[in-house]
C-alpha cells in the first residue's frame, strides 16, 4: 500500500495542490460569462456554495471537469492540473467577450487539502470551531482569511484550503501541529483513489471521441439552459446507442487495452490501477450500453472482470458518518 | 463466481436496464424533475454532488419505490438510497426477498 493511499484513506493526509488550476473570475459578466461556457447552471450558485461541472465541447464531448466555487467578488475555478489549458483557453474568451477580468491564481494563492477519516477532527482541532459546519459543497471564510472549500475527489472527508501564498506555510504548520508532520503526503495515489469512487479525470479517463453520455457526467449539465454549449450536439448524442463508462473489478493484474469476452471485442479499459482496499484492481472501462450495468461477471482476455456500482466501496469517511449501522 | 456467457450477461443487463428506466421515469415523475432519463446516470448520486436532492426528497423516492415496484421499504434500506444503481439493487434484493417470504 503506498504511504499516499494509506494516510488519505485510513488516516489523514494533506497535500499541497500547488500544481492545481485555480483561476479568479470577477466583474459585471461573470456570472453569464460562465453561465455562457459550463453545463452548470451559474445563476443558482450563491456566495459560498460550491458545484462540480464540465465544459461540454460544441460536439457533445468534454472539454474540462472543474469545480466552481462563489466567492463575494466572482468565482474561483478550480480543476486539475492537466485541465490547465483547456480551462485557460475557454475563460480567455470569456475575457474577450464579456466585462470580467480573468486572473491566473496559480502564484498568488495556495491550495491545500487535507483529507481522509480523521481530517474533519483534525481540522477542527487547528482550524477552528467552524470546520465541522461547513458542509458538502460548501465553502467559508476562516478568521485567518483563508478559505475553507468542502469539494470532493476521493470519497473521503475533504478540506480544500484557499489563500494568498503568505499565509501557506502557516496554515500548514497549524495542521502540522495537530496532526503531525507524517500527514504531509503527495498526490500519486490520486488516480486509484478516484477511479475506486468513479471519479473521472478527463486526460486519463475520457477518450477524445466519447459523449458526455458515454461518460455518464451528464448529471453535471443542466439541460434546460437556453444557453447551454453544444446543446444541439448533446441533444443528438443523448440516445446514441454507444459505450457506457462503467466502474469493474478485474482479478487480473492492471492492464488496459480492449476487453474480450468469448473472442467479441467488448469494451476498452482506459485506467486500471491495483486497489489496496479491494486487493484487486480497479478499472474505468468504455463497455458496450447492452452490458453497461453493475453486477455481471465476466471471463475476459484480461481476467474475471466484473462490473460494480459506483463508488467501489464505502470509504471510511462515510461509514462512519453514517454510523454503526452502515 | 462463475463468468456469464454473453447471452446471459446481455440478458442480465436487459433485465436490470428494464427497472432502471422504470426507476428514473417513476423519480422523474414523483420529484418533478426537468430531466429525461437518459440525463440521469445510473451511478449518478442523488443527494448534494449530483441530482442535488434533499432529505424531503428521500421520503418521495421511497414512496415512488414503493407504490412503481410494490415494495416495502424499510429504515433499514435507506441508506441504500444513494444513487440509482443502489436502489435498484434494493429493488432487486428486497422483491427477491418479499417474494419469497410470500
Amino acid at each position: 500500500m503506498s504511504v499516499c493511499y494509506e494516510k488519505i484513506r485510513n488516516h489523514a493526509g494533506l497535500v499541497d495542490l500547488e500544481n492545481w488550476v485555480r483561476f479568479d473570475v470577477s466583474g459585471t459578466d461573470a456570472v453569464d460569462a460562465l453561465d455562457s461556457a459550463v453545463g452548470c447552471n451559474v445563476l443558482d450558485l450563491f456566495e459560498g456554495k460550491a458545484t462540480n461541472t464540465l465544459i461540454p465541447t460544441i460536439d457533445g464531448g468534454v472539454q474540462a471537469i472543474l469545480w466552481l466555487i462563489a466567492t463575494e467578488t466572482g468565482f474561483l475555478v478550480i480543476a486539475e492540473p492537466e485541465e490547465a489549458a483547456p480551462v485557460a483557453e475557454v475563460l480567455s474568451e470569456l475575457a474577450d467577450s464579456f466585462d470580467v477580468t480573468v486572473t491566473n491564481q496559480a502564484d498568488s494563492q495556495f491550495h491545500l487539502v487535507l483529507t481522509g477519516p480523521e481530517a474533519e477532527a483534525m481540522a477542527e482541532a487547528a482550524l477552528g470551531e467552524d470546520i465541522p459546519s461547513i458542509a458538502f459543497l460548501n465553502a467559508f471564510d476562516l478568521p485567518s482569511g483563508v478559505t475553507a472549500a468542502r469539494i470532493g475527489f476521493f470519497g473521503e472527508y475533504e478540506l480544500h484550503l484557499f489563500g494568498g501564498v503568505e499565509a501557506k506555510a502557516d496554515t500548514i504548520a497549524a495542521l502540522t501541529a495537530e496532526g503531525g508532520e507524517d500527514i504531509i503526503t503527495d498526490q500519486s495515489a490520486f488516480p486509484v483513489m478516484m477511479a475506486e469512487m468513479r471519479i473521472l479525470n478527463r486526460a486519463r479517463d475520457i477518450a477524445d471521441d466519447a459523449s458526455v453520455f458515454d461518460t455518464g457526467l451528464q448529471w453535471m449539465i443542466d439541460f434546460q439552459k437556453d444557453n447551454l454549449r453544444g446543446a444541439d450536439a448533446l441533444n443528438d448524442r443523448r440516445d446514441q446507442d454507444s459505450r457506457s463508462c462503467v466502474l469493474m473489478v478485474l482479478d487480473g493484474d492492471a492492464a488496459t487495452g480492449t476487453l474480450e469476452v468469448e473472442g467479441e471485442n467488448v469494451g476498452v479499459i482506459r485506467s486500471a490501477y491495483a486497489s489496496d482496499t479491494l486487493g484487486k484492481t480497479v478499472a474505468l472501462a468504455y463497455i458496450d450500453a447492452d452490458l453497461a450495468v453493475p453486477g455481471l461477471v465476466l471471463g475476459s482476455n484480461l481476467g474475471v472482470a466484473e462490473t460494480v456500482a459506483a463508488p467501489a466501496f464505502l470509504s471510511k469517511s462515510v461509514t462512519n458518518a453514517l454510523g454503526p449501522a452502515a | 463466481m462463475t463468468p456469464l456467457t454473453l447471452e446471459q450477461a446481455r440478458a442480465q443487463a436487459a433485465a436490470r436496464q428494464e427497472t432502471t428506466l422504470k426507476l428514473k421515469e417513476a423519480l422523474i415523475d414523483c420529484l418533478a424533475l426537468d430531466k429525461e432519463p437518459a440525463d440521469i446516470p445510473d451511478d449518478c448520486l442523488l443527494f448534494g454532488v449530483g441530482l442535488g436532492l434533499d432529505s424531503v426528497d428521500a421520503l418521495e423516492i421511497v414512496v415512488a419505490i414503493e407504490s412503481e415496484f410494490g415494495l416495502r421499504v424499510e429504515d433499514e434500506h435507506m441508506k441504500e438510497i444513494r444513487s440509482i444503481n443502489s436502489i435498484v439493487d434494493l429493488v432487486i434484493s428486497v422483491g427477491e426477498l418479499q417474494a419469497e417470504v410470500a
